[in-house]
């Protein structure tokens, strides 16, 4: 097979031939098309005669050209060329198919299915065992690698569904250690999950015989397990290949009550050219990011682009220690009222002393005007804020009596659980006895936990303890009053951090716990707070995890029923025996993800000798029917061309150059697909201006002179009437829209088609619609009872009109409104004279004139039809120069002439102001009324 | 010569109702099949109907029904001439003369070679059937004003007058003869003294057998007009490209590299032709006419009807 891209050539040798196409095209050059015979009495004349030129001895080049196109789309076509061709099996014997089946290959798990059953039917098809091994779900039994027909895999491929884990490819190894296999086909993720694994596996197949791995143009992307940073949700995108930037959306997704689950934010992770992993970045408000259950890249149908988010995440859990006792009565001056009210919604809150506070392990530690630790407290508490806890104190009179009670010499206190030096005692202002004012809070600082929060003008300060100065003061201040003096301080220690806030967490030394800064500020705090407590699995040691939700191989959450594992099992990869999902031990609920904070991908390198190949590309596609198709579509040009060019095929004269000039065969194939398409671009006139429009009957004759009669009716009728039609349109029945016209004028002729169905349908809308259908059989002869001795136009009008929906026909009484509609008329002649013209009966032929009257009163209705036979169209035409085309016969001359353009003018006026003259009858009625 | 036949006044019938008997094919051949009436003489009697018949008087007195002149009666006049009525109004004797009303006698030669089946694309019948209906316009008229009309050739040789000549010569036009040639020539004729004769034909054949014919017809005192029927192909000679021409009954071909550049020597034969043709016709005394098959029949059967009925040949 020879091979281009997506295209194959399945017998490359006969390529060679095309090396032969310029033999062909000197071969086809010396012969000229043969002449054509032609009878000619003439020939007498011409014995003798020199041929003055001689016609060139060649073919024309792109006749030439086009020949050996349909020679080389010949020898292309028997090349049999395939589009995104596939690998072929190469080899006979047990063949193995192989696929990866884990999380990274659900992505295009339709494609690697179709992809198997391929090589499965190619397996089929030369009658070769098999056998189908899904890596991530490693058969089980006595025989797993049992071969059976190829045929009897095909119910198990197809109903084969990815894992939510990595491959299992070590355990593949082992098992096929002394495999007898012939072949090996291996669907692979591009992934190389484990370098030792995959390489045990590489050698494993290599021993087998042949490989062919079929990887995806891409691996699929994954995400890292969720983590709080800097109080912002973040994860990690990973991808296996860089080289290029990109971007991956990712979404977070809520639990609802009910239903499925809510998609409340989104990021977007940007790579840079050389990033295998990128950061996306929550901007989530405390309560919706506590919803999050799960993080997922945005159109990666798969496990390993979600990643669940558990407790470690989400909220946190605060311990509240009051240095005072409070009692029931005194709720409102509680050390701890302001912050539970601050804390509750937000944050789990435990309380008790420290020890046992410590003891549930919470993510942040408020100590309300706690003054002394014992020995153990500090070393618990040290030891907790090590680890990244964060310690929150408030100051209050126990803090500053301890501050005092210590006796510094130097009057000032320093403890590792202050975050700075404090000054003995503490500072009173705008008391009664103080000078100064209560002071207020100075704008937050960027770069500090607080920035961004507004600080109102009525939070005033009234006592404080005071920090003692320092080098590095001023960087350790997260919040100031407005003389500078430290409001809130904070010190790191170890991986954690401890905040002093210089006043009371309740109300008593400054009306800050009152205010919803206060609860803004704790939220910071909360949000401030990393992880660490929840997360740390050391408590749950020895306990089982059950599993409450697990995620399938596309990444879908369902309801679990598995049995549990213990929870230290959760600390390696998910495998079969315990897959991604969410698992509750004890009271806690943890996420257990395919990729930890520390995964990354890394593609797949293909055993060496392998063949590789890429999935996807479309479905392999023989091009040998297209081509030969083509050819003999070209063959048939040609031969047309020849036709055309020995002169046996008629072509009009004045497109003989042109059609040279172009290429007969290239004008033709042009031809014969823009022929289709070719619309009638007939813009519908008559939706503007009144139009007049008759009916192409096919005889030239009589489209012409219908035309030129209405042409001549219009320039009469915008002389003499307010009616200025524009230019008339002939209608095609079949195609054109007729609700656009009044009067549809039509001519019979003898061979008149009967119109289609859908003509019908139109012709009865368009007369329902208040239409009017003039029909002409212009031969003077008008049989509607229909006799014997109809003539062929009024035969051909009753076959036409016996399909129609017409109403009830009676001829024209004289005091009907088409003898007064403009001109009074008695007789209504065309070309020729007599005859009578047919209109729909009166509704209600019984009514009488009334008397004195000169008509009857009948106001009802125009007449979708009239019929007539004078031939009016032929009375009104007049060519181009104003002459008129036919002679009107009889005796009336001129003057038959004007009563047929009269007839014409009233027709137009009946068709376009209905009854309108009917009415006149009361006029005389209505005078007398108005008179009195 | 030419086309440019007298001005006549039109019949009745418009130049159009002419024109629309084309497509009347079908009729027509549904009556040859019943052979009720040879449809030639239909369409040639429709055509003669736009020709007004006149009485073709020799303008000078003779024997006719037509009131030519009274003239003193001669010595030698016989007494059975005198109109006595005229003569007894005055001293004098009188004779009544008529107009000489002679009936002519003319020769038709339709030529039913096989070249003369021919049609091209621009023109709507064949030349022979164009022939054909000129000969039977023709005959209509003639014996419509009383001449005897035989057809060279066929049953209807012998010059008759009367309805039945008409339809015995509209049934020899309509047959076709067996073993027809390639191109026609005039078969000899018994040509009487005083007659007139039409040959009808494109000439495309060998000139000496028409002229024998011609010069047959002078010695006999007959004079005539030739009329040369071509199809506007072969006037205007449109072939392009490599083709072999060959002859109506295939006994000539001839072949081209490029007919176009054949067009003027084909041309300037077709003219020279038409010149020898027309030198030979002078020298006989006859009047020469080139008819094409596209246009009208009615400016061939005017001009023919001058030439034959015109006293001035």
């Amino acid at each position: 097979m020879l091979s281009f891209g997506g295209l194959a050539f399945l017998n490359p040798w006969l390529l060679v031939a095309l090396a032969a196409l310029p033999a062909l095209w000197w071969l086809l050059r010396a012969t000229p098309p043969s002449p054509k015979r032609f009878a000619f009495p003439g020939v007498r004349l011409l014995l003798g005669l020199d041929d003055q030129e001689r016609m060139p001895e060649k073919t024309p080049w792109w006749l030439l050209l086009l020949r050996c196109m349909v020679a080389g789309l010949a020898i292309l076509a028997f090349a049999e060329p395939l589009m995104n061709p596939r690998a072929q099996l190469s080899g006979s014997g047990p063949l193995l198919l192989l696929m990866d089946g884990g999380a990274a290959s659900a992505p295009d798990w339709d494609a690697r299915r179709a992809r198997a059953l391929e090589t499965l039917a190619q397996a089929e098809r030369a009658d070769r065992p098999a056998a189908f091994v899904s890596m991530a779900r490693l058969p089980a039994g006595d025989a797993p690698l049992a071969l059976r027909p190829a045929a009897d895999w095909r119910g198990e491929i197809e109903a084969a569904l990815p894992a939510p884990w990595a491959p299992q490819r070590a355990e593949t190894a082992a098992l096929l250690a002394g495999a007898g296999f012939a072949e090996t086909v291996w669907i692979t993720d591009g992934l190389a999950h484990d370098d030792a694994a995959t390489e045990a596996l590489g050698a494993a197949l290599a021993a087998l015989g042949p490989l062919a791995v079929i990887g995806p143009d891409a691996p699929a992307p994954a995400l890292r397990a969720p983590a709080l940073e800097d109080g912002a949700l973040t994860v990690d995108a990973l991808r296996a290949e860089a080289g290029a930037p990109q971007t991956m959306t990712i979404a977070a997704f809520a639990r609802t009550e009910s239903g499925p689950s809510r998609r409340i934010g989104q990021a977007d992770a940007t790579f840079g050219v050389d990033d295998l992993s990128a950061t996306a970045a929550f901007d989530l408000p405390l309560e919706l990011r506590n919803q999050v259950e799960r993080l997922e890249i945005v159109g990666a149908d798969s496990a390993a682009a979600v990643s669940l988010a558990d407790e470690g995440v989400r909220r946190r859990r605060a311990g509240l220690v009051s240095g005072g006792t409070s009692t029931e009565a005194q709720r409102l001056v509680s050390d701890l009222h302001y912050l539970r009210a601050a804390l509750a919604e937000r944050a789990e809150v435990v309380e008790g002393d420290v020890a046992e506070v410590l003891e549930a392990r919470p993510d942040v530690l408020f100590l309300a005007d706690v003054g002394r630790f014992t020995d153990a407290e500090t070393e618990a508490l040290l030891g907790f804020v090590d680890k990244g806890g964060l310690l929150v104190r408030f100051a209050g009179p126990r803090l500053a009596r301890g501050a005092d009670a210590l006796n510094s010499p130097t009057g000032v206190v320093e403890s590792p659980l202050l975050p700075v030096p404090l000054r003995a005692g503490g500072r009173a202002v705008g008391g009664a006895m103080a000078w100064s004012q209560p002071q207020r809070i100075r704008p937050f600082a960027e770069g500090t936990p607080f920035a961004g929060l507004e600080a109102p003008e009525d939070v005033s300060v009234s006592r404080q303890i005071l920090a003692q100065l320092g080098p590095d003061l001023g960087e350790r201040t997260w919040a100031a009053l407005a003389d500078g003096t430290p409001l809130v301080t904070a010190a790191e220690r170890g991986a954690g951090r401890v905040v002093l806030f210089h006043v009371t967490a309740n109300a008593e030394w400054s009306n800050l716990p009152l205010s919803g800064l206060f609860v803004n500020m704790v939220q910071r705090l909360l949000q401030f707070a990393g992880g660490g407590g929840a997360t740390d699995r050391s408590a749950l040691e020895g306990l089982s995890a059950r599993p409450v939700a697990l995620l399938d191989g596309f990444g879908r959450l369902h309801e679990a029923e598995a049995p549990g594992v213990p929870v230290s099992r959760l600390e390696t990869a998910p495998g079969p025996d315990a897959g991604p999902g969410v698992y509750a031990a004890g009271e806690t609920q943890i996420a257990f993800n395919l990729h930890g904070p520390d995964a990354a991908l890394a593609p797949l390198v293909a055993p060496p000798g392998a063949a590789t190949e890429r999935l996807g590309g479309g479905d392999e596609r023989p091009l040998a029917p297209w081509l030969l198709a083509l050819a003999v579509l070209l063959l048939a040009a040609d031969t047309v061309a020849t036709l055309l060019l020995s002169g046996r095929l008629p072509m009009p004269k004045r497109r003989r150059g042109v059609a040279k000039a172009v290429g007969g065969a290239a004008a033709l194939l042009l031809a014969l697909a823009l022929v289709p398409g070719e619309a009638r671009a007939q813009a519908p006139s008559g939706a503007l201006e009144t139009v007049f429009a008759h009916v192409l009957t096919g005889d030239a004759r009589a489209d012409e002179i219908a035309r030129a009669g209405l042409a001549g009716l219009s320039a009469v009728l915008t002389a003499r009437t307010a009616i200025e039609p524009a230019e008339p349109v002939g209608l095609d029945l079949e195609t054109d829209d007729l609700s656009f016209y009044p009067i549809l004028y039509w001519p019979i002729v003898e061979n008149q088609p009967t119109p289609s169905d859908v003509a019908i349908a139109k012709l009865n809308a368009f007369m329902r619609s208040g239409g009017m259908i003039v029909f002409d059989t212009r031969d003077r002869h008008l049989d509607i009872g229909g006799g014997a001795g109809a003539s062929p136009n009024a035969r051909a009008l009753r076959r036409v009109a016996s399909r129609l929906d017409l109403p009830p026909l009676e001829a024209v009484p004289s005091d009907h409104v088409l003898t007064r509609a403009f001109y009074l008329l008695e007789e209504f002649p065309g070309r020729f004279s007599g005859g009578r013209v047919w209109v729909e009966a009166a509704a209600d032929p019984e009514a009488v004139a009334e008397e004195g009257a000169p008509f009857r009163n009948l106001n009802d209705g125009v007449s979708p039809v009239v019929v007539g036979s004078v031939d009016w169209a032929g009375a009104w035409a007049v060519d181009d120069r104003g002459a008129f085309m036919a002679p009107v016969t009889g005796a009336g001359g001129w003057r038959q002439r004007e009563m047929a353009y009269r007839f014409g003018i009233n027709l137009a006026m009946y068709a376009l102001t209905g009854n309108y003259k009917s009415d006149q009858v009361h006029v005389p009625a209505l005078l007398e009324r108005l008179g009195q | 010569m030419g086309d440019a036949g007298p001005c006549w006044r039109m019949g009745g019938v418009s130049a159009a109702r002419v024109e629309r008997v084309g497509p009347g094919w079908l009729r027509r051949d549904a009556e040859r099949i019943s052979g009720a009436l040879p449809p030639l003489m239909v369409e040639a009697q429709r055509l003669a109907a736009t020709v007004s018949a006149g009485v073709h008087g020799r303008r000078r007195a003779g024997p006719g029904e037509t009131f030519w002149q009274y003239r003193q009666a001669m010595p030698g006049d016989p007494l059975t001439s005198i109109d006595w009525r005229r003569s007894a109004r005055s001293d004098h004797v009188y004779i009544r003369e008529m107009e000489w009303e002679s009936a002519q006698t003319v020769w038709i030669w339709r030529d039913d070679a096989l070249s003369m089946d021919y049609r091209s694309d621009a023109a709507p019948r064949t030349k022979g059937e164009r022939a054909a209906l000129l000969a039977m316009a023709l005959s209509v008229l003639l014996v419509r004003g009383g001449e005897r009309v035989g057809l060279m050739g066929s049953d209807a040789q012998r010059p008759l007058s009367g309805e039945t000549q008409l339809r015995r010569l509209a049934l020899a036009l309509s047959k076709d003869r067996e073993g027809r040639g390639d191109v026609g020539a005039p078969p000899p004729a018994p040509f009487q003294r005083g007659g007139k004769a039409v040959f009808l034909s494109d000439f495309f054949g060998p000139l000496e057998p028409l002229e024998a014919a011609m010069t047959a017809a002078a010695q006999a005192g007959v004079r005539g007009s030739l009329v040369q029927i071509l199809d506007p192909a072969e006037e205007a000679f449109p072939f392009d490209g490599r083709m072999i021409f060959e002859s109506m009954g295939g006994e000539v071909d001839f072949e081209t590299h490029r007919a176009r550049g054949l067009a003027e020597a084909y041309r300037k034969r077709l003219a020279e032709r038409r010149d020898a043709l027309d030198r030979l016709a002078r020298r006989c005394g006859w009047r020469l006419t080139a008819h094409h098959t596209d246009v009208s029949p009615r400016r061939g059967l005017i001009w023919l009807y001058g030439a034959v009925s015109g006293g001035a040949v």
